[in-house]
């Protein structure tokens, strides 16, 4: 057989390639491993009702948020059907699963502070009375709302605090942090278009930030040498140093030994929104580091002092379109929705009991499953070479197998998902198709050679033969396990994700060049 | 050794008589038998234990059924070079499970109390506010009438939907005292942190009782709870329905001619009857994994039906039962390599107690062996049968 002239071949360049991409794949991004063989925790969630795709996603990323928040990045959270989610933790110890099943089970704390006033609370909402309302055309505007009601007791307090304070901001903030400094850089204070001077920026973020008996003062990093004495004075009331990821080190060291509690915050979250109202003052919008979300404003008829216990938050959207302005009031209103129920769930739930793998028990399915692999292939080998009795043949049929499958794993881990005991299972089962397929391309390839008298022209009609019993083989049983991947059933997707890849892998790649292989032994 | 040709002989169409028998004998353990239906599908929690102590299975399974009040646990193990695996499957807790479905029902409840609640707020704020039509006044008072004569009895059922919350709950937590707790929002804290507590104290007692009768090694813990099984079966159904329609239309489109499209079909169900049979024989319960590798087996056995229909009826050399009898010499290389691949995994399986790879395995085997009955006594004959009856009507 001329080897040159078969690498010339495009389904064996085409081979060599997919094999160079799934080891590009694999060095890049790595290989990543399920709950199964990883180990960790899976903890099942029943939602009260079912869901839309859109509250699903909802749900799934307000957990991922928390989870991050509390710096749990690994955390996996997948819908299952319209009323189940599971959040999966690559950890088995016990106070981190009690960790997660309070973020599940927890709400975040709102405040809605009027002139350093607290006027309403998370505890003063009614359940369930909050209400995003649909965005509604005035004009060429797209107005927003969201209402709420109040208890009977909450509406006393909020009439009183906000008496007289007509177009003052609302500062809402979720989890405010209490006893805290910030220490802000020069460049995240003035980024963006800030026309006022930075004593009156520092201002304005302090009074926003301010709370009846805790303030927030807020300090400048650049000036750190010149503000050393007034920030390590207050360490006797303030324990938290909010300051940027990307702070000097030798800052945040110097604050350390001011026995200061380092709370540390994305640059963006450090830049504090600025704008400037209808009167022509700047105020402040939003401001991650202290976890101020929105600043609307109190509109004069509520400022009378009358008790009223049903309130509207609306505004005008952004967008140049209807579209944009559309797109933007419905992430306005599910912004402050979130807001004012303190991130909760849009439905409630039940935390069911954690499925546990330990990590020692997920290695050793891992190296049960690859003994498994190896073996069956072995032992499926034995079988045709007993079957052929020629090794020309039986190699390229097993080294098929193994490129198939190392493909199909190689994809699935490192880029479609993680392999876990379905991936497997359908790996193994794919594997058991493969075979199939080249023995009857072997013969219809050898009945062809055997048949005709021209052999070259017998081969080539024998595997065009073989190929169409291949083809719609593969075809049927996409087909079939299609149902299955599209079920929702996540804990056996993997087995149909891997089956349909491999039988795509071997019709596009593995089987033509299988074919073009076995057309050349045989060439004379 | 040589495989006979069976279609020369006189009486070939009599081998059809195999699978009959087979299938009959299958519906009689689908059917009479039955087939367990496995975790998935019914609930309850999977342990995965391995040890390397010694433990008697009885008096563990007494143990885990009087301590834990449940009535079914089945216990397996296996002994493989790294020590023993155990597999525990303890029935869904009744208390756990009726905690779930009473929970849910508080959650109803509660929401009518704040929707009541919100309502008499809101029309008593209109009332008052004294800017309504006197038709709008009239039909706010009725309903807050209507509204405030509710309420009373809402609670009162809010309150009785907790009081059957903390019953489930009592037995794993110890009393739960609600008297403190007068608004819907903690009274519904209080009872999801009874849930989760509860959870883990029947997850921990679990732990403790085999631990008390065995050293465990390491172990993993699968739990699957009522709603989730419910949500499997139907998702199961759905997806074997929506399978049987879209591989129906790919094989009527493909073969485009009556007999041979029935031929295909009846050998894939014939695999599948054969391989549920094999599972209620054998008590291989019906899971998710079991459901996919059935799934698996419709395109296994086109294979072997494919390569019989175009070997007999598209190819000209030869005679039809020949090509037949050439046909099967390779769909029988096919199927013995796959029982091979997947005699290998269930042995494995069986040592390492994985429950995917045993099911996966074991349904793939037997749907496997019934292929063979189904393509090459079943469907061989009927394409035999219809080429016959083409050449006869050819030759009138």
């Amino acid at each position: 057989m001329k080897w040159g002239a078969l690498l010339r071949e495009p389904a064996i360049i085409l081979l060599i390639a997919a094999l160079a991409v799934a080891g590009i794949l694999v060095a890049v991004y790595g290989l990543h491993f399920g709950l199964e063989f990883n180990g960790g925790v899976r903890i099942p969630i029943t939602l009260q009702k079912p869901v839309d795709q859109l509250v699903m996603s909802d749900i799934v990323n307000t957990i991922k948020t928390r989870a991050t928040k509390y710096g749990m990045m690994q955390v996996d959270v997948t819908g299952v059907g319209n009323s189940e989610v599971y959040v999966d933790i690559p950890m088995v110890d016990p106070a981190t699963i009690q960790d997660i099943e309070n973020i599940l089970q927890e709400q975040g704390n709102f405040e809605g502070i009027v002139d350093g006033k607290v006027a309403v609370t998370g505890a003063d909402m009614m359940p369930g009375s909050i209400i995003e309302s649909p965005p509604t055309l005035q004009g060429t505007d797209v107005q927003w709302a969201v209402t709420f009601a109040i208890t009977q007791q909450a509406a006393t307090n909020f009439a009183n605090v906000v008496y007289g304070k007509s177009n003052y901001p609302v500062y809402m903030f979720l989890d405010r942090p209490e006893n805290s400094i910030v220490i802000i850089k020069r460049s995240d204070l003035f980024y963006g278009n800030v026309t006022i001077t930075e004593a009156e920026a520092v201002q304005i973020l302090e009074k926003a930030a301010d709370k009846q008996n805790d303030s927030i003062p807020v300090f400048i990093e650049d000036d750190f040498e010149l503000e050393n004495s007034t920030i390590a004075a207050l360490n006797t009331t303030k324990k938290n140093a909010i300051i940027s990821q990307d702070a000097d080190p030798l800052v945040i060291s110097a604050l350390e030994k001011m026995n200061y509690n380092i709370i540390n915050e994305t640059p963006d979250d450090m830049r504090p929104v600025f704008y400037t109202n209808s009167q022509g003052e700047v105020s402040v919008d939003s401001w991650g580091a202290v976890n101020l979300l929105s600043a609307p404003v109190l509109s004069p008829d509520i400022t009378e002092g009358r008790i009223n216990q049903f309130y509207e938050i609306n505004g005008i959207a952004q967008g140049s379109t209807y579209d944009e302005k559309e797109a933007s009031a419905t992430a306005e209103t599910k912004k402050l929705k979130s807001i004012l129920t303190g991130g909760a769930l849009p439905v409630r739930i039940t935390v069911g009991t954690p499925t546990t793998i330990q990590p020692s028990l997920g290695a050793q399915f891992l190296q049960y499953s690859a003994i498994g692999v190896f073996i069956s292939a072995f032992a499926v080998s034995f079988a045709i070479l007993l079957r052929y009795k020629e090794p020309r043949i039986v190699i390229p049929i097993v080294l098929t197998l193994f490129i198939e499958m190392i493909i199909t794993l190689a994809l699935v881990g490192s880029v479609l998902g993680t392999i876990d005991l379905g991936v497997m299972a359908g790996v193994i089962g794919a594997a058991g198709n493969s075979v199939n397929d080249q023995i009857v391309i072997t013969d219809e390839l050898l009945k062809g050679k055997k048949e005709s008298a021209d052999e070259t022209k017998g081969i080539k009609a024998g595997i065009a033969k073989a190929f169409f019993i291949v083809l719609v083989g593969a075809l049927t049983s996409t087909v079939a396990l299609l149902p299955l991947l599209f079920s929702g059933l996540v804990d056996i997707t993997g087995f149909a994700i891997s089956q349909m890849l491999d039988v795509i892998i071997s019709i596009a790649i593995t089987r033509p060049a299988f074919a073009k292989f076995m057309e050349k032994i045989f060439e004379k | 050794m040589e495989i006979p040709n069976l279609y020369e002989l006189k009486n070939y169409k009599f081998l059809i008589l195999l699978p009959t028998i087979l299938i009959l004998l299958s519906l009689y353990f689908i059917f009479v038998v039955k087939i367990p239906t496995g975790l998935d599908l019914r609930g309850g929690t999977l342990l995965t234990i391995t040890t390397n102590s010694s433990f008697d299975q009885n008096t563990l399974q007494n143990a885990l059924k009087t301590q834990l009040g449940v009535h079914d646990v089945s216990i397996s193990s296996a002994t493989n070079p790294t020590g023993t695996t155990v597999q525990i499957e303890i029935e869904q807790n009744p208390y756990i499970a009726s905690g779930e479905t009473d929970m849910l029902n508080f959650y109803t409840q509660e929401d009518n109390v704040n929707t009541l609640q919100y309502d008499i707020s809101r029309y008593t704020s209109d009332l008052q506010g004294g800017n309504l039509t006197a038709s709008d006044e009239a039909d706010e008072n009725s309903s807050l009438i209507a509204d405030q004569a509710q309420l009373p009895q809402a609670t009162k059922s809010m309150y009785s939907a907790a009081d059957s919350v903390i019953a489930d709950y009592t037995p794993f937590v110890g009393k739960i005292d609600r008297s403190n707790f007068t608004d819907t929002t903690s009274l519904e804290s209080l009872l999801a942190n009874a849930s989760s507590n509860s959870k883990e104290a029947y997850k921990n007692k679990i732990i403790s009782i085999i631990g008390s009768q065995m050293q465990i090694g390491q172990f993993s813990l699968e739990d699957v709870s009522p709603s989730l099984s419910q949500f499997f079966v139907s998702q199961t159904i759905n997806v074997l329905i929506w399978s049987f329609i879209l591989t129906s239309i790919v094989v009527i489109v493909i073969f485009r001619s009556f007999v041979p499209s029935v031929a295909v079909f009846l050998g894939a169900a014939t695999d599948i009857v054969i391989a549920l049979g094999g599972m209620g024989l054998f008590q291989i319960p019906l899971d998710l994994p079991s459901i996919a590798a059935l799934l698996m087996l419709i395109g296994y056995s086109m294979d072997t039906d494919l390569l019989l229909t175009i070997r007999v009826l598209k190819r000209t050399e030869g005679m039809p039962k020949q090509r037949a009898y050439e046909a099967m010499k390779t769909g029988l290389m096919m199927t013995v390599a796959a029982v091979i691949g997947f005699s290998v995994l269930f042995v494995l399986a069986n040592l390492t107690q994985i429950s995917t790879y045993y099911e996966i395995s074991a349904v793939a085997i037997f749907g496997l062996v019934g292929d063979v009955f189904a393509t090459w006594c079943t469907n061989a004959v009927i394409i035999l049968w219809e080429v016959e009856r083409k050449t006869k009507g050819a030759n009138k």
